[in-house]
């Protein structure tokens, strides 16, 4: 069913979805891949996939991962800290 | 092993003193600084921005594979956070060893895996405006 999933954006993630803080309305559960491809449809901005990278629970996620809507979302585009 | 995500200036003195111990023959001490450069452009200051817990965690997970990796007495990476002007430092990387070829290695490798992997992100404020630099692997 459709739940609004809260999905935190930072730096140019930030920019691209316009929110720091997205409520990401969703049917859950679905997998990681799922959920990138869902939000760059609504995100083109986001960039190509390969480069969008999705954090549950403050870790990198594998495309198979399972999000259930409990959990602490982040899209992690290309770093550049250093 | 130490490591932080800071909002005050770095000091490099302290992490190198940090990894100080009587059975280090060698340290090995890189600071990352603000250049006033960028791809041909003048740079009047950055902003860095963190998500700040689980960049601790992959600081402190790449820190620990270091020390598997090489035989490291002790470890310590700082970065900043923040508004940054020209020379300031955004990171430190310190290690020590018992000798140089070690503590060379795993200080060279730290910094490119904190590149790669750490989720902080600079905005480049330039003369001729300003980005996100999402750098590509």
């Amino acid at each position: 069913m459709a739940t609004a999933l809260n999905i935190l954006c930072f730096g140019p993630a930030r920019e691209a979805t316009g929110q720091a803080k997205l409520s990401f309305t969703t049917v859950l559960p679905c997998t990681v891949d799922q959920l990138r491809d869902r939000l760059l449809h609504d995100f083109p901005k986001l960039g190509s996939r390969e480069h969008v990278r999705i954090a549950v629970d403050q870790e990198y996620a594998s495309d198979d991962r399972i999000i259930n809507g409990n959990e602490e979302i982040a899209i992690i585009l290309p770093v550049s800290g250093g | 092993m130490q490591c932080v995500v800071s909002h005050k200036p770095l000091d490099p003195e302290e992490c190198r003193r940090f990894v100080e111990t009587d059975a280090a023959g060698a340290h090995v001490l890189f600071t990352g600084a603000v250049r006033n450069h960028s791809k041909g452009s003048e740079v009047t200051h950055l902003v860095y921005e963190a998500y700040e817990p689980m960049a601790l965690k992959q600081m402190q997970a790449i820190a620990n594979q270091a020390q598997s990796r090489w035989p490291l007495h002790k470890v310590c990476v700082h970065h900043r956070v923040g508004e940054l002007h020209i020379g300031d430092v955004a990171v430190v990387v310190a290690v020590s060893a018992s000798h140089r070829a070690e503590a060379f290695a795993a200080c060279a490798w730290i910094i490119d895996e904190l590149k790669r992997e750490v989720p902080i992100w600079k905005r480049e404020f330039t003369a001729d405006g300003d980005e996100w630099i999402s750098d590509r692997p």
